[in-house]
This record gives structure tokens, C-alpha cells and sequence, in this order.
């Protein structure tokens, strides 16, 4: 059901001009089998001697001051070992998505604290030897509430008397930066065109819930086991919880059921740890789906106000972008994320005069956190959908307007950060509108205003990064040998999110080794074992890991030649490395296998094919796409349907092609379901979390998933490994404004509040 | 989690009944489990024992009885995905074979089962307007003994609830009067395309003679606790020919009934015009020689 047509530029463009021998094949998942037969254990799955089993007790009230709790009906339950509450917890405060040591970040989160500030906040904890117990002990927990006035909405509470949620109040952070003089471009503007742009708090909806495991041992370290995306970062946050050395803290990843950036942050494995350290037994939390909604982390909610001024021509020349950032009942990554949101608007168009505002703010609401895009889909979502607007007041086709703005390769980002690369958004949306016949289909779908059912084409553009660097440190360790048989080892701190980085690092391997992938062993990291790495964040791993594995494979490589000469009596350049087969240029009738030849090093040269290497981030480009979309509308019902998507991405060069169009499938499936139907739906009366199931929580299922077809641009040209650039995050940011756009072109409305629920559109229809 | 309970398998009806007197504490039925099971584990409903009536034989079937004009006769325990692929219930009463279709996911239907549906009775149930506009009727048996009711009346009144201990065992359509023929559909909307819970769903059976409409029954579902019948639109038309205005004038009503049945609610605004899709819906799924079909569908009809 899907076209497969992909890009290539010349050969010239490309970073590694031969052909390619494990790189742009799709070699299938490395887990792939075991998942499918149900073999993998996931964290859930696992089960230790002794293991103890934890229920949480969650606020019932948006904000509320815990007077008194009572637990001696719950301690008295035969086989309850604990009750924790605030009074017997560390009053140790900590933010969770902090993942390099020194960051700074507002500390505000605690174990439980003796106030709650959202429905869904943690009040108590039962560790118990089974889990029925622990369930009914929570619910023979008394707790007497100081209900405190509450606040839902994110731009109430920057009001005068806004109640404070915590010390000094909102917004707990501001920042403002730009390019140019906006102010007096805009008087000199023909058109100036405003919207105010909504998006929801959402759901990464992982078919994993939230799951880890604590095994205290005899010296008072803490091993736990977590689908985390950053080890490095729950080790920081647990050690300084539960005041251990570094070293004292062992995490480990396991099988990922699915993340999304919902296990990005540290949420849990503080709470299993502590609870291990404090009863001396493996302790277990696991999250049911409610408690993983309504009590982890969420998309954050965002109010965006934009003006974009434009010539007569189409020249866009200045934009003012104004975010209202939501995040919740905590901090958590409130600032970053305004930062990375703001970031994007300076590489994706050619804006000369640009200025970016964004206040971030604390809700009774559940915590947001890290969504696949970190805030990208929102500010994308804010600014496309303006630009259509904009494109329709001019009356200029929206791609032709995008055309004229749009940014060209190797341009500078104008408000400083780090040089766009071969941004090839230009040649996304060219060959994009020519494969999805744009212009013959959006002036079909203009003329069909009368009936029923209304057809509408839209489009959308968005960016996104490649990991840090420009912003924070960015580097990876890895340590990459070969074995007596020529097998081989990396030992790197990859974290497997579902996406294919374990095979990702194993195919750029054995392109460098000339090794088969399947003799690879690539395991997860582990924080005692592993070298650091700074996590499966911001769209690194594959562009920032997959260039450290090129790195380490070539060091391998030398190392691997320069021993083998001195057994083959050559030069090192003369040793000639085949299919895992080595010989001297001059003497090919003398073959070795890898095996052969490891073993004869260690016995002559007493030596180990090993090296260890850091590569250190040297660039961001962008990644680029863009998605063409028709919908058709029922006007009766408002009732979307996505008929149709060709998305379009820039991805310099796709290791595994199949990998690649799996996360644009999925992102598109996530990014239509912003648009259209996911919402956690907060209760304005009480703070409650209406969408707190998936019987009340819509996601986009099969049946209304539209084809999909992916178009693939490979040009190369950045630092990346064979010019990969990132594409698990960038697939979901063009999707929502694209469908948005085109409802707005079937129907003729300018709908700008996130979801599009069919009540908005019948709404926006009677105006 | 689950709480804890014993079951009881009962292989045959006599079984079945003996366990019903035999068994203490709070009994409840389980067949699909698709509603109860879910209100188990979240404390919603308890139970000491469950008796499984999914392997009582005699609640399985789909028969043609020739008794009066004929009757449709369902056992309890026919599951949705049964009910829905049954060329006798979509000949005898294909509104109930469309509603059967169109609930839940396939695997809900697979589990779920009318009788199910019927003693779950939520406002939402996609069989019930079906069933409420083809007047069907419900046999109950418990420790008192045997009842046979309107499914309507059941749905209505408390009184006829369903008691402690008792068990939907069959559910009988009556034909229409021979020569006579009988039309019925079953629409509803959601808030996708499928796995949906009906945020408003329609049923009409119609009864034609040489084109006249001899007589006519809609049921509206998801407005209120039980289908709400429209009589005035009902007797307004008998006898009348089928226009392609009516509708339009279906919409109408429909609207009217929704500001009826939930003034000031939060979802009247919604409702009382989605409500008017459901109208040319059935109106073209009715008659589809009055050629009033809107489109729409995407791709699978195109």
C-alpha cells in the first residue's frame, strides 16, 4: 500500500559514492523475531527472588494540602511491608529531565510532597509481596485535604492574582530573541496576518506503560532496570535522591515497549529505588494505562500568537511569535522545550526580521515532559497553519509562496545557531507537489463547496534538529573490537527505542569492517559497563552515535590492518579486507578469516583488536520534510477523514530505508491524531483528566489511517554517518498543520484550535 | 486488578439453572465479559461468584420460527460477529446485522454478545435502537420464573429491569405481515470511523405496499437512557408515499428530538446537527432508488 520512491543525487553528493554493501539496505531489526514470538522480556515480564510490588495512591484533587494521612488500616494488611507518604521520604528536590551533571533546571519535584498540585499528583505509595495486596491497602489509605484554589489555564495564570502553584509564580521562565527589527518592518508591511494557535496536551500513548525494577544489593548499590531513553539521566536523578555516589547506581535498559519521549524523563525509577533501598528487597512499579496518562508526562500545551508580515510579492518580511508554554503541575522541561520550540522558526524560512517570545507556566494539571519533536509539532503546528493564512489573503498558492521563503542549503540560521547544512526543504516540496499532482488536485478540491462532503488538499513544512550540538555538549564514547572467531563487540550507552539503532550501529559497522551485521553484538548500555553517551534524545543518535560507530569501526579498521600486515609481511594499506576473508595485495591466494587472523595477532603480536573512541558533534543540520494531505469532511457530522498523504523528508541518507519509512508511518499516524482527535480533555470545573482511558482517548487506528507514501531525499552533505540526518522526530512535525491546512481549505474556515473535533468544526461551520 | 471470585461453567441450560439456586452471595452472568470484566477490575461491580453462560449450547442459535407471520429468534449468547455474518438476520432484520456490524472492534464482536448488549443496556448500545425499532422481544428467566417483554419496555422502565439473578435467554423479531415488505437500516456516528462508541445512532424499520408507507418505526440512540421512539414522525407518514423530501423533514425532527430530549446539555449544539447525517444516511441506506446518497466514505467508496 505504499510507494517506494526515493531520491538520490548525484553521485557526488553523496558521502560514500561506491555502492554500499549494508548501509541504504534494509536489514531487518535485530529483535525483530523475538518480538514477534513473544520470547523478548520486557520489564514487565521480569521477576525477581523476593520482588516486592508497589501501588501508588494519586491525588484526587487538583490542589490540595495534605493535612493528614492515615495508613494504619493499609499497614495492617498481611503483606504490606511499607507505607511511604512525604513524612518518611527524602524531601530532596529534583527536576526530572535533567541529563548531564551540573544542568541547570528549577528543582521542584519531590517523591511525594505534602501538597498536590494536580489530579493525578503522588500522595502515598504501598509496597507490598503481591500486587492485589498492595491495590487493596491503597485503598484503605485515608487522607484529610486543605482543598486550595486551582488553575487550568495557561494564559489565566498569567494574570495579576494568578494563584501561585509554586514560589514566585508564573511564568517561572521568559526569554525573548530574534533576528532584525521586526517593530518597523511591520509598518512597512502590505499585509499583516495574526492567528492565535492552540495545541492540546496529549498522550504519547506507548503500548508499554510506564515499568521499572530496583535491586538493592549488599554493598548499598541500587541496579535498576528501566525502557528508559537516558541512563545517564536516571542515574543523576537517583543519586541524588537517594544521596549515593554515581558508581553506587547501576541502570540498565531494557526492551522498550515504546517511549515517544514518555520515557525520556525521569519519573518512576526514583520512587522503585528508594523504596529498594529502603525495604532491602527488588521492588517493581508498573504503571496501568490511566495512571500512565494522567501521572507521567504529557505533550506540552501550547498557545501560540503569530504575525507574519509579507510584500506584495509574497516575500515574507518580518514574523512575531508569541508561546505560552504549559507545563503543568512541575517544571520539568518547561524551559528547554520554549528554547527548542523557538529555535525552529529561524530555520525553516528566510525571515529577516524575526522575533520570538515565550513565557512558560505551571497549571494544576498533569506534568508535560519530552513528546517525540520537543515542541516542534507545536510550534510547527502555530506557524504553518498562520502561513496558509497568510498564502490565502495574498491569494498565492501555498506552495508557491513557501517556494519564495523557504530556506536554501547551507544557509546561516539568522538568530545564531549552528549553520542549517544541506537543507533540502526546496527539493522536498518540489518533488513532492509534482508526486502528489498538487496543483491539479487543490484546485479540484476548491471547487467543491456546496455538498456534503467536502475534499481539501493542504501542506505543511517543518524542521527539526540533529542532536546538541550549538546548545549543550554533545559527544559519544564507544568501544568497538573483534573477537578470536571475527565476531564483534560494541560496547556503546545506545538505548534501542523501537526505532532500529542497535541494527542502525551494526549496519555502519560492517559497511566500515566488511562483516556480515548478524556477527555484531551491539547490547544496550549500562551505565557500570557502558562509556557515556548522552541518550536517545534530540534526534542524535543515529547522525551524533551513528558517526561515533563510523569513527570507531575505521579506528577498528587501521588497527585491524596494521597488525594483520605485520602477520601478512605487508603494508598495512596492502591488507586487503573482503567479506570477512583477509589477505596481503600481492599474495591472494593466502587468504584468513577475521577469526583466523585475531587469533594469529593475539598469538604473535599479542594483541587486541580493540579501540575506543569519542566522536565529538561538529554539526546540526536540519532535517527537513514536508506533507501533502486531502481530506474530505462531512459537513453534517464534522467528521474528518485523511484520504491521503505523501510525506516528504530530507534525511541526507537513509541507513535502513524500511526503518526510515517506519517512523514517518508512525509520526504521520501521531502527528494526524493532534490534529484531528488526541486530547487529554482537562476538566475546567475540577482538573480531571477526561481522556484518562483509550475507550476516551482516540487515537488514529488503522481504519482511518490513509495511505501513506513516502518520498525520500538523499543528498548527503553533512557530518553525519554516510550524510545521515535524523528522522524519528521531524516525521510527526509536518503532519498536524498539513491536515489542519487542508480542512481549512475544504472548508473554507480558518480553524486554529488543536484538536479539529468534529464540535470545533460544526462550530467554526455555523459562523 | 481483579478482584477475586469463583466460576461456575455450566454446560447446559438445566445446569444453569440448578447453579442459579444452588450458588450464594452476589452471582453475576458472564458471556462476552467485554462490559463486566472491565467494571470488575475497576471496582465499578462485584461479585462472588460468575456463572460463564458462554458454553450453555442452548443459548446459541439463529432460527426462523413460522408461529404469527414468522419470528426471527436469537439466543443470548450469539455473539456480534455471528449476528452480523447471519444471512437470516440480514434478511429478517438487517438493521440489527448493520448495527452488529458497525460495534465495537472485531475482536470485541467477537466476544460480545447480544444478550449482553441488552443486559448491559447502555444509552450507547448499538443493538438497542435496532431492536427498539424492530419491536422485539426479550425472554428474561431467573428464580421466579420465565417474563417475555418488549425490549423497549425493559430498556424504559425500571420495573422491568432486569432483577438480581435473572438472564436474557432469547430475543424474538416478529416478521411483517406477508406481501408486505419490510425495509430496515441501522446508521450511527462515532467519534472515528470504527472501535467507537455511538455518540448518536439511528434505527428505521419501514413497511412498504406498493410504495406506500404502511407503517414506520425510528429509534434514536445515545440521547437518553433508552432508544427514543419518534411516534409523531411515525404517524405522520404512515400512508404516505416515499419522498425524497422526507429526509430533509427527518432531519428536522431529528433535531428537534435532540433539543428535546437534552436542552442545555453540552453536547445539544453538537448533536442536534450531527443528528441530521444520520437522517440522509438512513434515508439513502432506505431507499437507495431515491438516489439521495451524499457520497463520502474516502476511498472505500469512491
Amino acid at each position: 500500500m505504499t510507494e517506494d520512491k526515493r531520491m538520490y543525487g548525484h553521485a557526488d553528493d553523496l558521502a560514500q559514492p561506491n555502492e554500499l554493501k549494508y548501509v541504504g539496505h534494509n536489514v531487518p531489526l535485530h529483535d525483530a523475531v523475538a518480538k514477534a514470538t513473544g520470547k523478548i522480556q520486557y520489564t514487565g515480564d521480569m521477576e525477581f527472588p523476593g520482588m516486592l510490588y508497589v501501588k501508588i495512591l494519586f491525588s484526587p484533587l487538583a490542589h490540595a494540602r495534605i493535612k493528614k494521612i492515615d495508613a494504619s488500616a493499609a499497614l495492617a494488611l498481611p503483606g504490606v511491608v511499607a507505607v511511604f507518604t512525604h513524612a518518611n521520604t527524602p524531601e530532596t528536590l529534583y527536576n526530572s529531565q535533567v541529563w548531564f551533571a551540573g544542568q541547570e533546571a528549577r528543582a521542584d519535584e519531590r517523591l511525594f510532597c505534602d501538597t498536590v498540585r494536580f489530579v493525578g499528583d503522588r500522595v502515598a505509595a504501598v509496597v507490598a509481596t503481591d500486587k492485589k495486596t498492595a491495590a487493596k491497602a491503597v485503598s484503605l489509605i485515608k487522607v484529610e485535604y486543605e482543598v486550595l484554589p486551582a488553575l487550568f489555564d495557561p494564559e489565566e495564570a498569567l494574570t495579576e492574582n494568578a494563584i501561585e502553584i509554586h514560589p514566585g509564580g508564573s511564568p517561572f521562565f521568559e526569554k525573548e530573541f530574534g533576528c532584525g527589527i521586526t517593530s518597523e518592518t511591520f509598518n512597512k508591511a502590505e499585509l499583516i496576518v495574526e492567528d492565535r494557535v492552540e495545541t492540546p496536551k496529549i498522550h504519547h500513548a506507548a503500548m508499554e506503560t510506564h515499568v521499572c525494577i530496583a535491586i538493592p544489593d549488599y554493598s548499598g548499590k541500587i541496579t535498576i532496570y528501566t525502557p528508559c531513553q537516558i541512563l545517564y539521566s536516571v542515574r543523576l536523578v537517583v543519586a541524588k535522591v537517594l544521596r549515593l555516589p554515581y558508581n553506587k547506581v547501576r541502570i540498565l535498559k531494557t526492551p522498550m515497549g515504546g517511549s515517544f519521549g514518555g520515557k525520556q524523563e525521569v519519573t518512576i525509577e526514583p520512587l522503585a529505588a528508594f523504596f529498594a533501598q529502603a525495604t532491602g528487597k527488588p521492588v517493581k512499579i508498573e504503571y496501568n494505562r490511566q495512571e500512565s496518562i494522567i501521572s507521567t508526562r504529557t505533550r506540552t500545551r501550547t498557545i501560540g500568537y503569530v504575525r507574519t508580515a509579507v510584500d506584495k510579492n509574497g516575500k515574507i518580511l518580518a514574523r512575531e511569535v508569541k508561546a505560552i508554554v504549559d507545563t503543568g503541575a512541575y517544571t520539568s522541561n518547561g524551559s528547554v522545550v520554549s528554547m527548542a520550540m523557538g529555535k525552529k522558526i529561524f530555520r525553516l524560512y528566510r525571515i529577516e526580521n524575526q522575533v520570538f517570545r515565550v513565557q512558560a507556566v505551571h497549571t494544576n494539571t498533569p506534568v508535560a515532559g519530552a513528546a517525540r519533536g520537543y515542541g516542534s509539532p507545536q510550534i510547527h503546528a502555530i506557524t504553518e497553519i498562520n502561513l496558509d493564512h497568510v498564502a490565502n489573503r495574498l491569494g498565492l498558492d501555498p506552495v508557491e509562496f513557501r517556494l519564495r521563503n523557504l530556506v536554501h542549503p547551507y544557509d546561516q540560521d539568522l538568530s545564531g545557531g549552528p549553520s542549517l547544512g544541506n537543507a533540502r526543504i526546496i527539493d522536498c516540496v518540489e518533488e513532492g507537489a509534482k508526486l502528489f499532482r498538487w496543483q491539479e488536485r487543490r484546485a479540484q478540491a476548491n471547487g467543491n463547496g456546496s455538498g456534503r462532503f467536502r475534499r481539501g488538499v493542504g501542506m505543511a513544512c517543518a524542521t527539526h534538529s540533529n542532536g546538541y550540538f550549538g546548545a549543550f555538549q554533545d559527544f559519544t564514547t564507544m568501544t568497538l573490537r573483534m573477537l578470536e572467531d571475527g565476531s564483534m563487540i560494541l560496547n556503546s550507552g545506545i538505548h534501542e527505542l523501537g526505532c532500529g539503532t542497535v541494527t542502525t550501529m551494526k549496519q555502519i559497522i560492517a559497511e566500515v569492517i566488511d562483516i556480515n551485521p548478524d556477527r555484531i553484538e551491539a547490547p544496550e548500555g549500562d551505565t557500570e559497563t557502558s562509556p557515556y553517551d548522552v541518550g536517545s534524545q534530540s534526534s542524535r543518535v543515529t547522525h551524533i552515535c551513528g558517526a561515533g560507530a563510523l569513527k570507531t569501526a575505521h579506528k577498528v579498521k587501521e588497527i585491524f590492518q596494521r597488525e594483520a600486515a605485520k602477520i601478512l609481511g605487508c603494508e598495512p594499506e596492502d591488507v586487503v579486507m573482503h567479506a570477512e576473508i583477509v589477505w596481503a595485495k600481492s599474495k591472494p591466494e593466502e587468504k584468513m578469516t577475521y577469526g583466523e587472523m585475531a587469533r594469529a595477532i593475539q598469538r604473535k603480536n599479542r594483541m587486541e583488536i580493540i579501540a575506543t573512541e569519542t566522536y565529538q558533534a561538529a554539526d546540526n543540520p536540519g532535517s527537513y520534510g514536508a506533507n501533502f494531505v486531502e481530506v474530505e469532511v462531512d459537513t453534517l457530522t464534522g467528521l474528518v477523514r485523511v484520504i491521503d498523504l505523501l510525506a516528504v523528508h530530507d534525511v541526507g541518507k537513509a541507513i535502513n530505508p524500511g526503518f526510515v519509512k517506519g517512523q514517518i508511518y508512525g509520526g504521520v499516524q501521531m502527528g494526524i491524531g493532534l490534529a484531528l482527535s488526541e486530547d487529554l480533555r482537562i476538566d475546567p470545573k475540577n482538573g480531571k483528566v477526561k481522556g484518562d482511558s483509550f475507550a476516551r482517548y482516540h487515537l488514529i487506528n488503522a481504519p482511518d489511517m490513509p495511505l501513506v507514501n513516502v518520498l525520500l531525499i538523499e543528498k548527503g552533505g553533512d557530518l553525519g554517518p554516510f550524510g545521515a540526518k535524523s528522522i524519528g522526530e521531524i516525521a510527526t512535525c509536518p503532519t498536524a498543520p498539513a491536515v489542519v491546512n487542508a480542512v481549512n481549505q475544504a472548508l473554507g474556515t480558518n480553524l486554529t484550535t488543536l484538536p479539529l473535533t468534529p464540535e470545533r468544526i460544526l462550530a467554526a461551520l455555523r459562523e | 486488578m481483579m478482584p477475586e471470585f469463583q466460576v461456575s461453567c455450566p454446560q447446559s441450560l438445566a445446569e444453569l439453572g440448578a447453579e442459579v439456586s444452588r450458588l450464594e452471595g452476589e452471582v453475576l452472568f458472564l458471556s462476552g465479559g467485554t462490559d463486566l470484566i472491565l467494571e470488575l477490575r475497576s471496582g465499578q461491580r462485584r461479585a462472588d461468584w460468575l456463572i460463564d453462560i458462554s458454553q450453555v449450547p442452548e443459548l446459541q442459535y439463529i432460527k426462523v420460527e413460522s408461529r404469527l407471520n414468522g419470528l426471527l429468534k436469537i439466543g443470548s449468547g450469539v455473539t456480534f460477529t455471528q449476528l452480523s455474518s447471519n444471512a437470516l438476520v440480514w434478511e429478517n432484520a438487517q438493521c440489527l446485522a448493520q448495527a452488529g456490524k458497525q460495534m465495537g472492534s472485531t475482536q470485541i464482536r467477537n466476544r460480545a454478545t447480544l444478550g449482553g448488549n441488552i443486559a448491559s443496556a447502555s444509552p450507547a448500545g448499538d443493538s438497542l435502537p435496532a431492536l427498539v425499532a424492530l419491536e422485539a422481544e426479550v425472554t428474561v428467566e431467573g428464580p421466579g420464573g420465565a417474563r417475555t417483554l418488549a425490549v423497549a419496555e425493559m430498556l424504559a422502565d425500571t420495573e422491568n429491569a432486569l432483577k438480581a439473578r435473572e438472564l436474557v435467554t432469547e430475543i424474538a423479531v416478529p416478521f411483517a405481515e406477508p406481501r408486505v415488505e419490510r425495509r430496515s437500516a441501522f446508521v450511527k456516528i462515532g467519534s472515528r470511523t470504527q472501535v467507537s462508541i455511538a455518540r448518536l445512532s439511528l434505527a428505521a424499520v419501514v413497511e412498504l405496499e406498493n410504495g406506500i408507507i404502511r407503517k414506520l418505526r425510528l429509534a434514536v440512540g445515545a440521547l437518553g437512557k433508552a432508544p427514543l421512539r419518534l411516534e409523531n414522525l411515525e404517524r405522520d407518514w404512515n400512508g404516505q408515499p416515499v419522498r425524497p423530501e422526507m429526509a430533509a423533514e427527518l432531519a428536522q425532527r431529528l433535531t428537534e428530538t435532540v433539543d428535546k430530549a437534552i436542552p442545555g446539555r453540552q453536547s445539544q449544539a453538537y448533536k442536534r446537527q450531527a443528528v441530521q447525517a444520520l437522517a440522509y444516511d438512513i434515508f439513502a441506506e432506505l431507499f437507495p432508488e431515491q438516489g439521495l446518497s451524499q457520497g463520502g466514505g474516502g476511498n472505500d467508496r469512491r
